[in-house]
């Protein structure tokens, strides 16, 4: 027995989803330095620009380009993301929630310098400089905080908390649209550009949960590679995986169990990782039901019978799709001719026990033609849906074309083919209000390997002579099973072309 | 037994020949052998002439494909390395054999080819090139200026002359056909090069050329002048060919080689001229193989030292390829049937053509060849060759299998409607239609099965065939179907792009297929109507969701529909020729998010990518034998179908239905033959292990000592019917066998002594005795008899010779006066370092030395093992379509073994590059 993939698939995309709302809880990975009082525990970013996908802020490069003031490197500059974890650490920001602050932060670089604004007195104040003041005095310097502004769609404005009177919010901006590596940034009044919108990328890995159905009392192998998924993009196979044991005990009883662990992600840092584990045996199915007619036939139930059972964990409301094949050797289509419970086992194979029940309802005759899954098609004169509209008395189709008594479309055939095949009792064919020259009529079904016979019509021989002008006619017929329906007309006359105001075929009410 | 089934085949197939009379006499095996093989080393004088096979598909696909992706295209490449080597191969002249492009009408592909072709002028080298069938307006029509206007606007007469130079002699049509001269090994040589369909003008015109310049030997180069046969390997005739050789070929001793392409493969036919001379006819067409050719061309050297001409097939594209494009049927040159032979001939004695002294001075042309393309190339195997199987079950089984139809246990004859054609995989069997219930103005005996002509690399030893299929002018088409019932288990298959799929069939178009009756005539369909389903296809709204059949230009095309957008994808194959089988298979990968087409286990150039699963309609039917049209039956199959697999994940190539069970992988002998055992321990029984299921034989020279099944936990045991007794060495032979299929057979010794049991070992092989007996030749080849020289002492004494690191016994033997004793080693022995001991009869080392075992002497394919070559029989094509199948089975057998051989020569070679 296999657990049904897509059952596991789907687990798993759930499972992933509430791994990744965890991650959020997850502390970041980098620990704010001792003795800081105003901020919490940084996060660590790479700051991306919308203007310059992939390519991100790094405070304080030595190859950013050369500026204002005095020709000295931009405190900010843009850079492509690195090609290497060392590549990519070093432009890492860190970013420090200043406490009591809504979204407000301390933007640092690796090495503690804080991003900052110059001085509103300054003749380069909408510069940026790189500053070594401890983060907690940066937390209580208006020029050194950034407020992350929510701009759509997952981006984000950085705002300077210090802004002067008479001036406009200052906020971080990707000077004249350059996106050289290098190029560099400073600050300009607030507004939507594209320059000024970042994505904020955390440098935190992603696991997604592992999660796997075992055995009551058997200890599962626990995964020796689990993968980290970080924002930008980058997947990561780790394989040094070391998962904290859990009590020997916990497989021995149903039930869920979790197991936590690390592992060594891109950066050689310490990533978490979580392991969930239904303890319980895979029992025997759960009944499958499937209802029908009284009078159905074995064919048409072994057509519909559900390939696939639930089976059910012990311990759990958990259940796993099986695939099953079922045992019709029991069952004949006189044991289903009345209403009623019938009930199939799985044959042997399957390799657990399960029960299709069937119910058998009275059968009620319905007009299939008037069901979904109906294609028509004529040889000419159209398709029209007014043929099955259930109206016998109204004009629906005809076959006139130019060229008169020489050019009739002579015989012409309509016919319906079925999604599904049908089982059919009977059929009708009507002409009123029409032109009253239908001579002869012969019904034919489709049977289910394709090949078109003429309806075992009961007191009815074929082709069906019109006794009379309008056509009226509707015959029983023995039971077949049809994938199509087609009705060959002959006309009375070529005087003039035929009608049809409706075709109808009559058969038990299926299952669902 | 390989012997005398391929002579058996090859008299039965002159005989054919010669009723049509097309062969002068009876080949002769030795006329066509090779002398000795050449001393490699030895300075010789010898030239290269390069012939580039069909160059349509990378002139087509340039464009599209080539050039975004590689900035170049194997053309280019092939012709580039011409002129980068025409000094070192010794290349004075190239010859290019046609179907230049392979659509006339597309400006683009002529630009591509116009390219690759003066990089052969601006590097020097003058060429010859005539047009092939796809070069021409008409095909149908004799050769003309007007039905080849696009051919001459690039390779006219007066640029062929400009290109040509001093070689340059003549041409007809403007270039059509042409005559070059070149002067090579200080002699002179003739390409003379007809067009597509020439007619007795040109063969009036080649013969003035002919007579104007007699005595100069001439390899004369058509598109297509021999064909070959459904076993891939042995020539078959080409009507056009035939009058060829009647009207210049068989009259005009200048004559020596023919080249030409077209049909599909390699192959190789000796004929006699009227002068009782050899004329050699050599098929070279690689447009199946990967990227429309995988730029393998055909290098003949012709060899005035050693009098033969060598030839190598040799691609300089493989080490230039995307390397994640490679596959196991890649390698720089190759080794397969009719593609690295050997054709002798005496220049000196039919033309007077010495070796001029100053001319002999270079080395092997075709070694150096293969070293030189293979630079830059760090191995990969060959595989893929193609073996009958044993049995119907002789393919690789996989799980998910959905459906799979079979041929081989339904009657051969009429399929009517009481006919049941087996699903062996799934509860899908297949029916037809009483006749009387179908549209189709068909008869009862248009679909037939068939035991006989049958692809032989398919285990199913049946097909069914479709006949009288074509479409009307008014009223339904004349086809016929076999079909699942409605709502059969695997009408519910939901093939998805997370799941993906393979869809296995083998295909043989009716030689009397045309375009105008049968073209888009599906082989295979899934019932269903496009539209009605929500397939977003404009073009072919009621068609079928999914179809495998032939195009209008007489290429495998499917299509089907994405399940994640519901659009329709469609692959295209090269071109395919009526009357050959093809295993064509669609596999849709999830993983690479492609669906390939592969054609003999070749992925096809149009392919599609970003697409997965196969949109389908529940209930609807499989069809084998026709597409549908809003669920009715709509352009039939007018040929054959072979077994068919659907399976619901993509499968390697290494599982497609053509592979054999691997009978050799797990199959061990654990009878211990690495010891002399007393006088009174017969050895009664042979035990190992193998894959469950398949069989063991245990033969000696008399014959066959025994049988068994490995047992359903893969060990054997095999009971002898006569006890192997008495002093000496008993040589055996173990075959792993699956039904009529035998593997590689590992060859043993059981030594009977004189004494007790003992048993060598090797930690007894010290320095000392080391080098106290000689081994000749060393390195020698497994299967080759060794002399081995004693010390002194030992003359008349039985002695016993083992070889380790595992004492594997080889033999026991009585030195002789001159303390010599010869020893065959079995040909199963590992390539590699051994050692080999002899010891006295009591078990005394008298002496060790170590050993190489190394590759053997090629041999030309199809040749018996270690025999002489001889030219591929003839075979004539016509016959193929009513006795093919049968002939394909003899065949078999030799394509099998000879497969092996070749396996194994490569082996061989690939570890002497290495070391």
């Amino acid at each position: 027995m296999t657990v049904d993939r897509r059952v596991r698939r789907s687990a798993a995309a759930a499972v992933a989803a509430l791994a990744l709302g965890c991650a959020l809880l997850v502390p970041s990975v980098a620990t704010a330095e001792d003795g800081n009082q105003l901020v919490g525990p940084a996060e660590s970013l790479l700051i991306e620009n919308v203007h310059a996908a992939g390519k991100v802020l790094v405070i304080g490069s030595e190859q950013a380009q050369l500026t204002d003031p005095n020709s000295t490197p931009a405190a900010a500059a843009i850079f492509e993301i690195g090609e290497t974890a060392p590549a990519i650490a070093a432009q890492e920001v860190r970013a420090y929630p200043v406490l009591g602050k809504e979204d407000v932060y301390v933007f640092t670089n690796v090495d503690g310098e804080v991003l900052a604004r110059r001085s509103d007195s300054d003749e380069f104040w909408r510069y940026l400089q790189v500053t070594s003041q401890p983060v907690d005095e940066a937390a209580a310097d208006p020029l050194a905080q950034w407020q992350v502004v929510d701009a759509g769609a997952g981006q984000v404005s950085l705002h300077n908390l210090a802004r002067a009177d008479g001036r406009a919010t200052a906020a971080l901006d990707m000077y004249n649209w350059k996106t050289d590596d290098g190029s560099e940034i400073q600050t300009y009044d607030a507004g939507t550009a594209a320059v000024q919108k970042w994505v904020l990328r955390s440098l935190t890995a992603t696991v997604d949960t592992h999660t796997d159905r075992v055995d009551t009392g058997a200890a599962p192998s626990l995964p020796t590679r689990m993968v980290a998924t970080y924002s930008w993009g980058t997947v990561f196979p780790m394989t040094l995986v070391a998962w904290d044991e859990p009590d020997p005990a916990v497989w021995q009883s149903e039930g869920t169990v979790i197991v936590t662990g690390t592992g060594v992600g891109y950066f050689d840092e310490e990533v978490p990782v979580r392991a969930e584990y239904l303890v319980g045996n895979v029992g025997d199915a759960r009944d499958a039901a499937m209802s029908s007619y009284a009078g159905v036939s074995v064919q048409e139930l072994r057509m519909h019978a559900p390939t696939t059972v639930e089976r059910v964990i012990a311990g759990s409301e958990t259940t796993v799709t099986a695939p099953v094949s079922w045992d019709w050797s029991t069952i004949t289509d006189a044991g289903l001719d009345v209403a009623g419970e019938v009930v199939v086992p799985a044959t042997a194979s399957t390799g657990f026990a399960a029960r299709l029940v069937i119910t058998l309802t009275e059968p009620a005759s319905v007009n299939i033609l008037r069901g979904g899954g109906i294609h028509i098609t004529s040889v000419y004169g159209g398709a029209p849906a007014a043929l099955t509209d259930g109206n016998r008395d109204v004009n629906a189709w005809g076959d006139w074309r130019s060229g008169g008594a020489a050019n009739r479309v002579e015989p012409n055939q309509v016919s319906f083919f079925f999604d599904q095949p049908h089982r059919l009792t009977g059929a009708g064919v009507f002409d009123k209000g029409g032109k009253d020259n239908i001579g002869t009529v012969t019904v034919q079904y489709r049977d289910i390997i394709g090949g078109w016979v003429e309806m075992p019509a009961t007191d009815l021989t074929w082709p069906h002579t019109n006794p009379n002008g309008a056509l009226d006619f509707s015959f029983d017929s023995e039971p077949v099973l049809a994938t199509g329906l087609r009705v060959i007309l002959h006309h009375k006359s070529a005087d003039t072309w035929k009608t049809l105001s409706e075709i109808e075929a009559y058969g038990p009410t299926l299952a669902d | 037994m390989l012997h005398s089934t391929r002579t058996r085949l090859a008299g039965a197939l002159t005989t054919v020949a010669l009723a049509a009379g097309l062969v002068a006499a009876p080949t002769v095996a030795a006329t066509a052998a090779p002398d000795a093989t050449p001393e490699p080393d030895a300075p010789r004088s010898s030239f290269t002439l390069p012939v580039l096979p069909d160059t349509q598909f990378y002139s087509r696909y340039s464009a599209s494909q080539f050039s975004p992706k590689y900035g170049t295209n194997p053309f280019e490449v092939q012709t580039d390395w011409l002129v980068q080597h025409q000094d070192d191969l010794n290349i004075p002249f190239v010859v290019h054999v046609g179907d230049v492009v392979d659509q006339n009408w597309v400006t683009g592909e002529w630009g591509a080819a116009q390219k690759a072709m003066d990089i052969l002028t601006d590097g020097g080298l003058p060429y010859s090139i005539l047009p092939g069938n796809h070069d021409t307006v008409n095909m149908s029509a004799r050769s003309s200026e007007s039905n080849s206007a696009n051919f001459l606007q690039r390779f006219n007469a007066g640029e062929m002359a400009a290109q040509g130079g001093a070689t340059y002699i003549d041409a007809f049509q403007n270039g059509l056909s042409s005559a070059y001269i070149f002067e090579a090994e200080g002699h002179e040589w003739m390409s003379l090069a007809l067009a597509w369909n020439a007619s007795a003008d040109t063969f009036d015109w080649a013969q003035a050329v002919l007579n104007a310049h007699p005595g100069i030997p001439v390899v004369l180069s058509s598109h297509a002048i021999i064909n070959i046969a459904q076993d891939q390997l042995s020539p078959a005739s080409w009507w056009w060919g035939d009058e060829l050789w009647d009207a210049l070929i068989r009259k005009n001793d200048q004559i020596i080689l023919t080249v030409n392409g077209h049909f599909h493969g390699t192959t190789m036919r000796e004929m006699t001229n009227d002068f009782g001379h050899p004329v050699y006819q050599v098929l070279t067409d690689y447009q199946m193989a990967a990227d429309g050719g995988n730029g393998y061309m055909t290098l003949f050297e012709f060899d005035l030292t050693n009098d033969r001409i060598d030839v190598e097939s040799v691609s300089p594209w493989i080490t230039r390829k995307d390397k994640a494009s490679l596959t196991s049927s890649d390698a720089p040159y190759l080794e397969g049937p009719w593609q690295s032979f050997s054709l002798d001939l005496d220049f000196e004695e039919r033309f007077g053509y010495a070796p001029v002294t100053d001319e002999v001075d270079n080395a092997d042309l075709s070694e150096r060849a293969k070293a030189v393309v293979s630079e830059g190339w760090d191995g990969g195997a060959v595989g893929g060759t193609l073996v009958a199987a044993g049995a119907a079950a002789d393919y690789p089984a996989v799980s998910g299998t959905i459906a799979h139809w079979r041929f081989g246990s339904v009657s051969e004859g009429i399929v009517d409607e009481n006919t049941v054609i087996p699903d062996v995989a799934g509860e899908s069997p297949m029916y037809r239609n009483p006749i009387e219930n179908t549209d189709s103005p068909e008869e009862l005996d248009d679909v037939t099965i068939t035991h006989t002509n049958v692809p032989f690399y398919s285990a199913d030893a049946g097909a069914v065939c479709f006949d009288d299929v074509h479409r009307n002018d008014d009223g339904p088409d004349s086809l016929s179907f076999i079909t699942t019932e409605y709502g059969a288990p695997a009408t519910f298959a939901d093939f998805t792009a997370d799941t993906g799929y393979t869809v296995e069939t083998f295909l043989q178009l009716d030689q009397n297929w045309s375009e105008s009756l049968n073209r888009w005539g599906a082989a295979l369909a899934r019932g269903g109507s496009r539209e009605w389903m929500g397939i977003r296809d404009n073009a072919d709204p009621g068609a079928s969701p999914m179809w495998l059949g032939i195009s209008n230009l007489r290429e495998y095309q499917y299509s089907a529909a994405s399940t994640t957008n519901a659009a329709s994808y469609t692959l295209w194959s090269g071109e395919i020729m009526q009357g050959a089988w093809h295993h064509v298979a669609i596999v849709n990968d999830p993983a690479a998010d492609t669906a390939i087409m592969y054609v003999d286990g070749v992925p096809v150039l149009r392919n599609a990518s970003s697409v997965g699963g196969m949109m389908a309609a529940d209930f609807m039917p499989w069809i084998i034998g026709t597409s549908t049209w809003e669920t009715e039956p709509d352009h039939g199959w007018y040929g054959c179908v072979g077994e068919t697999r659907i399976v619901d994940h993509a499968l390697t190539t290494s599982q497609f239905l053509y592979n054999r069970v691997d009978i050799t992988d797990s199959f061990a002998v654990t009878t211990d033959f690495g010891a002399v055992y007393a006088p009174d321990q017969p050895l009664t029984q042979i035990t190992g292990t193998g894959l469950a299921g398949a069989g063991v034989r245990v033969s000696d020279a008399g014959g066959t000592l025994g049988t068994a099944e490995v047992g359903a936990d893969g060990s054997w045991t095999v009971t002898l019917s006569t006890p192997v007794d008495g002093p000496g060495a008993h040589p055996l032979t173990i075959t792993p066998t699956f039904g009529s299929r035998d593997a590689a057979a590992q060859q043993v010794v059981y030594l009977v002594g004189v004494t007790d049991q003992w048993r060598p070992s090797d930690t007894e092989l010290t320095a000392n005795l080391e080098n106290a007996i000689t081994v000749t030749p060393n390195p020698f080849a497994p299967g080759e008899t060794v002399t081995i020289t004693m010390p002194s002492g030992h003359e008349g004494d039985a002695v016993y010779v083992f070889a380790f690191s595992e004492p594997t016994a080889l033999g026991s033997a009585t030195v002789s006066g001159s303390a010599r004793i010869t020893m065959a080693t079995p040909s199963s022995l590992p390539l590699g370092a051994h050692r080999i001991a002899v010891y006295a009869a009591d078990g005394t080392l008298l002496g060790w030395q170590s050993v190489t075992v190394a590759t053997a002497t090629p041999t030309n394919p199809g040749d018996p093992v270690g025999g002489s070559s001889q030219g591929g029989s003839s075979s004539q094509d016509g016959d193929l379509a009513t006795t093919g199948g049968a002939i394909g089975m003899s065949i078999l057998i030799a394509a099998g073994a000879a497969a092996l051989i070749g396996a194994g020569l490569w082996l061989a070679r690939r570890r002497r590059t290495v070391s």
